[in-house]
């Protein structure tokens, strides 16, 4: 294999040699090498199969819009699938793969489909796999697998990435000639800037270029530029950044590759950073993507575009031919020609497409350099199957609808193209802007703004050096100034002028067949569609490119459309016989080039995924071996198991203990809401279902609270803890909701109401001591106030001093046996959980969690809201009633008499027990009054709560069941998930205690 | 009554396993993490147009209430605005009946005090990188030119909601955070932290 | 990142806030005395407007404020934002 780097020039380290391997090939490149300019270096032509015909393909260009060499980089959990091997700096032991082709880029099996490229035309997919439908499955793994898009790594990626919120006045997205320009003038008024950069090295175009600004060599006044900017403290400059969305509000996000370029990221490098930037002025500086041109067969490996070929030779090193034939339509590929011929290559040939040619600068250039120019004539097909090794020439009237007769072959193994220019509008389009047709160069660029940017250089349709330089300038003090701060005079660039002809568009080049007949002219390699394909759309009746886009896939790959689009348009505007202007562009949306999922993921992964809460006693549980369920965001006990025991056993020895002696649980999760005001009564009473204003201080009562709709919201204990104070429990997963829900009724709807809310679920904890024992345990703890009934009745609060600690005390329940609840502050709870825990062994204290909670409310029949409601029942459906106050008016009120919550078929709240005494049916398992009836049969409930109660002896279940409430004593039947059914009766909700003596005790 | 009483601040056993992350053991880390979880914490409600009400808190802290938003006053204890009617009173220290005393102050007034101190802990931030720690879980602009000594904000970082005072001059910062969302906050700044090196006291 | 200017804290993320339905809808003082359709009407329905919406928004992350907000509903810009029980300022932040 021979070596195509030249001996000198280029930015390439020739000190430092890189091994990489490509597809098992071991190859060597310089650091400074992109991947592609090291594989040209070793003059790989073929790196990949193209989508659909499985042709062979080469590098086409040196940047973003590359729409074949795409790779498979690194190997193992940290291999990332699809980067474009033009964009992807090279490193030491770099393992890459071409992700299309099988077995080998060089042979691939597929490539018959080639031989058939007339059956595979446009929609071909579409027509032929929709019958049978149910084959589509086995067609869709055959075209996927034959299609090849990389492969995701097995494991967790191993990298590190991050998130980043960043705030400027002036954002410059690109850092060519007019992105230093304007970074350099708004940094000069003390302006905050952000400059990004996708390369590695700002300068854009100059890099590539051999030109002079204020008649020094450009890279002179890019150093000079470069060093004044990352002097300065107020610019943030960032290589290696790709800003690929425009968002809302002037918010763009980038990506900065931060080890990427190293292959295994150092230490606690993180691999990527995604910048969520804030600017209030944005300069769009992108530059622009040249033109393919579309030729017969003019996807060969071989064939690449002018531009890219002086990017390699003059930046890299690299001399990607021998012998060059250029094509083009436009003088600006004149210089590319010239920098391959000064680099040591042979050029045939200059083939204009233009009559005139090409204008008076660009000529002499090339005259000077022996280069022949042939002006109006074509390349209109090339020779050659993995590599051009001859272009068909022709002479050419200017007239597209002509087939052309008569062809010279020019021998080369090189074809350079220039179809002309496109800006790079994405950004611009993302940001709501719109694009208008430039008339004299023949491309879309940016119109109208709807946000705070500004597109300049050649992203703006300016073409010149100077224009770039001067409008980037003035871009820059004019954002600054924009952001209130004073600008000096504008500063004014000596660039060398060209005189040139204008550009003559050529969308499609004229064969020696009809366009639908000739070989294949693609408009979109990554997708290989053609010419023809777009003419055979419009022949189908598909008049809007967005339409034409997903029939034949035109700008569907991950160049999304960079390079083909603009010739696909002017394809279509031909056919459809309109002007382009009128055809438009397909949408423009982020991502600009691909993001990886990490960098999108950055930090939330893992623990951190989403925060999770602990109770002050967690430690405890957590030594007890207690597993933990996740409630919202807390984590909560299960079960304590004892030595072998399995979640049953637990629960039933939680229970019991609960019921007969003394059992402890961690209730710190409740949301807890402090109430004070003067109105707190009046809010309360409107928010509550129940009498509020009749609670005596001191006193407790259940609540519930409705949404207008009439249904049930969310229920607590309150207590009265003063004329105008009140304490508010919500459920756990309630508390934010809850206190939000409050807050809007009180500053919105009713905001003369003096009321002040707290939240203190993080302030209180709360220890739920439990069962017969439970008054003697917080006696020997020793506590300042009588616990006696008399003193200290059911439902009742008081203020005391347990075992030392300050606490709030009350008498509730919610397993319906004798209970106190603790309220201790968080930072002394865990101290009063071990006090009570190291007290209560007389007692065999027993530590029990959300699953025994669960069991003891419902063989009370308590409800656990959103549990056994689910946002469509009434209180009534809960026979609720007794709470609902007919002395006043609260919300959700009025919708209780709507016609459709007073019919008596409503789905109501019920207990039901096993006819066979021992099965335990699922949650959520479907109730159904005869199971014979024919499918779908009609059901009429579900099982909401299931469990096997040890006190009772038998299983026990809560569910809504369609007029329940007057089927106490029937049977329904469950019909579980396995097919099997279960005879259900359907009893009294309150299984346990029925006369609530226990708890009075 | 409970100046002796045995008190667990919630990163207690977040302090016992971390180590300083992302720098040489020698080198002194970027970030300096110090939890102060024995704070007093008021919330205090009132109309700040209420003479009687500003008068009778600046009596007892010795200093008016903010009534700038976003902004704090400090002396001998940090207030922080919360809202037009709201307010987080921090004391340094734990001081028996100091809030019995404060409530009595504001009876005679439609101003409430709620005592939340258990609720709370500060994670006490300072170093070079810290700014740069925050901006990556925080949306806000932190920068001089925005946020200076005496400027407090209730925002979120990462994904919980938290207050950042600016309370000394330099790269020092406090964030006061909910007790149950203090250890995700300090795991997520050990994370977060390691590319710039972080150590945790 | 669309920016949400709360009438008490400034411009803040829009992650900062919870939306909550459009605005102006009065709790009528008596429901007892409404019939269902105007009950319902209440309860139910709300406008859909393409362009601007005034609604109702939450600084759930900062000072816990309601506040009222103007925006149009397709460009999703915020036009102006103000306190509740205020007047809208006449003229707007930003055009929509």
């Amino acid at each position: 294999m021979t070596s195509r780097r030249l001996e000198s020039g280029g930015f390439v380290d020739r000190g430092k040699v890189f091994e990489f391997k490509f597809d098992g090939r071991t190859l060597k490149g310089f650091a400074g090498d992109t991947l592609a300019s090291a594989l040209l270096a070793n003059d790989v032509a073929v790196v990949s199969r193209s989508f659909k015909y499985h042709r062979p393909r080469g590098i086409v260009s040196a940047g973003a819009d590359e729409p074949n060499a795409i790779m498979q980089i690194g190997k193992d959990d940290a291999t990332l699938p699809n980067l474009r091997a033009t964009q992807t700096e090279l490193y030491n032991n770099m393992v890459a793969r071409s992700t299309k082709g099988w077995p080998s880029v060089n042979f691939d099996v597929s490539a018959i489909n080639a031989l058939f490229g007339r059956v595979f035309s446009a929609g071909f997919y579409y027509k032929t796999f929709m019958r049978p439908k149910r084959l589509w499955r086995c067609y869709e793994r055959f075209i996927r697998s034959s299609a090849g898009w990389g492969s995701a790594p097995a494991g967790n990626d191993p990298d590190e990435y991050a998130h980043r919120n960043a705030h400027c006045d002036v954002l410059v997205v690109g850092a060519g000639p007019s992105g230093l320009a304007a970074a350099v003038a708004a940094s000069r008024t003390g302006a905050r800037v952000i400059l990004v950069d996708e390369q590695n090295e700002f300068g854009g175009s100059l890099l590539s270029e051999d030109t002079t600004i204020d008649s020094v060599p450009a890279m002179q006044w890019l150093e000079k530029t470069v060093a004044e900017l990352s002097n300065c403290e107020t610019v943030q400059c960032l290589t290696r950044t790709t800003a690929f969305g425009y968002y809302d509000d002037n918010f763009v996000a980038a990506v900065e590759r931060c080890a990427d370029h190293l292959g295994k990221p150092p230490g606690q490098t993180v691999r990527e950073r995604l910048w969520r930037i804030c600017a209030r002025e944005v300069v769009l500086a992108q530059g622009a993507f040249e033109r393919p041109l579309a030729f017969c067969n003019n996807d060969r490996p071989g064939v690449m575009m002018a531009s890219a070929v002086q990017t390699y030779v003059n930046r890299y090193a690299v001399l990607p031919g021998e012998r060059a034939v250029l094509f083009t339509n436009n003088d600006s590929a004149y210089f590319a020609a010239v920098a391959f011929k000064k680099a040591g290559g042979l050029l045939a040939a200059i083939i204009d497409s233009r009559q005139s040619g090409a204008g008076v600068t660009a000529v002499t250039n090339a005259v000077d350099h022996g280069i022949p120019i042939m002006n109006g004539h074509l390349v209109t097909d090339v020779v050659g199957k993995k590599r051009v090794r001859k272009a068909q020439v022709a002479q050419w009237s200017g007239d597209t609808s002509q087939t052309i007769k008569n062809t010279v072959s020019i021998e080369c193994d090189l074809l350079m193209m220039s179809g002309g220019w496109s800006p790079a509008v994405h950004l611009h389009s993302q940001a709501g802007g719109k694009n208008i047709w430039d008339e004299t160069h023949h491309c879309f660029v940016p119109g109208e703004t709807l946000q705070q940017n500004r597109s300049v250089g050649a992203g703006a349709g300016q073409w010149s050096l100077m224009e770039c330089l001067q409008r980037g300038g003035d871009a820059g003090r004019t954002t600054a100034e924009a952001c209130g701060f004073v600008v000096q005079a504008g500063q004014t660039y000596e660039t060398p002028q060209d005189q040139e002809n204008p550009i003559e568009p050529l969308w499609r080049v004229p064969a020696s067949r009809s366009p639908d007949r000739c070989a294949k002219q693609f408009l979109d390699f990554q997708n290989d569609t053609s010419v023809a394909d777009v003419r055979l759309a419009v022949r189908e009746g598909y008049r809007s490119i967005e339409h034409v886009k997903r029939y034949t896939a035109l700008g569907f790959g991950t160049d999304q459309g960079k390079l083909g689009n603009i010739n696909g348009m002017g394809v279509l505007a031909e056919a459809l016989e309109v002007p382009i202007a009128q055809v438009g562009t397909t949408t423009f949306r982020p991502a600009y080039t691909p993001v990886t999922f990490g960098a999108g993921a950055g930090e939330d992964i893992g623990e951190i995924y989403d925060p999770v809460r602990k109770t002050a006693m967690h430690e405890w549980h957590e030594m007890q071996g207690a597993p933990m369920e996740v409630v919202g965001q807390w984590l909560r006990p299960w079960y304590f198991p004892q030595y072998g025991e399995d979640i049953h056993a637990a629960v039933a020895r939680e229970c019991m203990a609960a019921r007969n002696s003394l059992a402890i649980m961690d209730a710190s999760t409740l949301g807890k809401i402090d109430v004070q005001g003067r109105d707190s009564v009046a809010l309360l009473e409107r928010i509550y279902t129940h009498d509020v204003g009749r609670m005596a201080v001191g006193r407790c009562a259940y609540g519930i609270m409705l949404g207008e709709d009439g249904l049930l919201m969310d229920d607590g204990v309150m207590a009265r803890l003063g004329e105008q104070r009140f304490y508010l429990t919500t459920t756990t997963g309630g508390a934010a909701a809850v206190l939000t829900w409050l807050e809007r009724w009180l500053q919105t709807e009713w905001p003369e109401l003096d009321v002040h809310l707290t939240s203190t679920t993080d302030h209180w904890s709360t220890i739920a001591v439990v069962g017969p024992k439970s008054r003697e345990l917080l006696q020997k703890v020793g506590c300042n106030v009588s616990l006696q009934r008399e003193n200290f009745p059911f439902m009742t609060v008081k203020d005391a001093e347990l075992g030392g600690f300050p606490v709030q005390l009350f008498r509730v329940s919610f397993s319906g046996e004798l209970a106190f609840e603790v309220n201790i502050g968080s930072n002394y709870a865990m101290a009063m959980w071990e006090l009570l825990i190291d007290a209560g062994q007389e007692f065999q204290i027993t530590p029990y969690g959300t699953e025994t909670l669960h069991v003891l409310r419902a063989e009370k029949g308590f409800v656990i809201v959103g549990q056994d409601t689910d946002g469509s029942v009434s209180p009534v459906d809960l026979k609720m009633n007794w709470l609902l106050s007919k002395n006043k008016d609260y919300l959700g009120k009025r919708s209780l008499q709507r016609a459709d919550l007073v019919r008596t078929d409503r789905k109501q709240f019920v207990g039901f027990v096993p006819v066979d005494g021992k099965t335990v049916v699922a949650e959520g398992t479907q109730l159904v009054n005869d199971p014979l009836l024919p499918v779908p049969t009609p059901m009429c409930g579900h099982i909401t709560s299931s469990y096997a109660s040890a006190c009772l002896g038998h299983p026990i279940a809560l569910g809504l069941l369609q007029s329940g409430h007057a089927r106490i004593g029937e049977q329904v039947v469950a019909a579980q998930s396995d097919g099997t059914y279960v005879d259900m009766q359907v009893v009294s909700p309150v299984f346990y205690d029925p006369k609530s003596e226990r708890q009075n005790v | 009554m409970s100046d002796s009483l045995k008190r667990h601040h919630c990163l207690e056993p977040f302090s016992e396993d971390s180590a300083t992350i992302g720098s040489s053991a020698s080198a002194e880390p970027a970030i300096r993490v110090t939890f102060d979880g024995h704070r007093e914490f008021y919330n205090l409600r009132g109309d700040p147009a209420d003479a009687a009400f500003t008068d009778a808190v600046k009596s007892f802290t010795g200093q008016s209430i903010p009534d700038k938003a976003n902004t704090l006053s400090y002396r001998e204890c940090t207030t922080c605005w919360l809202g037009p009617d709201e307010w987080l009173v921090v004391y340094p220290s734990f001081e028996a009946g100091r809030f019995e005393k404060f409530s009595t102050e504001l009876d005679s007034t439609d101003a409430t005090a709620v005592d939340v101190s258990h609720g709370y802990i500060v994670l006490c931030l300072s170093g070079d990188s810290a700014l740069d720690l925050l901006a990556k879980g925080c949306t806000l602009d932190l920068h001089l030119s925005s946020f200076n000594v005496g400027d407090c904000v209730q925002t979120g970082i990462a994904r919980t909601a938290a207050i950042i005072a600016n309370i000394a001059e330099g790269d020092h910062y406090e964030v006061i955070v909910r007790r149950t969302f203090a250890e995700y906050l300090a795991i997520w700044m050990r994370h977060a932290g390691a590319e710039f090196g972080i150590g945790f006291d | 990142m669309l920016l949400i200017k709360c009438p008490w804290c400034g411009n803040r993320a829009e992650s900062e806030f919870n939306y909550g339905g459009e605005a102006g809808i009065a709790r009528p003082a008596n429901p007892d005395t409404l019939t269902d359709a105007e009950w319902a009407d209440y309860l139910f329905m709300r406008k859909n407007p393409k362009g601007l919406h005034q609604e109702q928004w939450n600084h759930a992350q900062g000072c816990r404020r309601w506040f009222n907000a103007e925006r149009d509903t397709v460009t999703y810009r915020f036009t102006r934002t103000w306190r509740i029980g205020e007047a809208p300022s006449s003229t707007r932040d930003v055009d929509s």
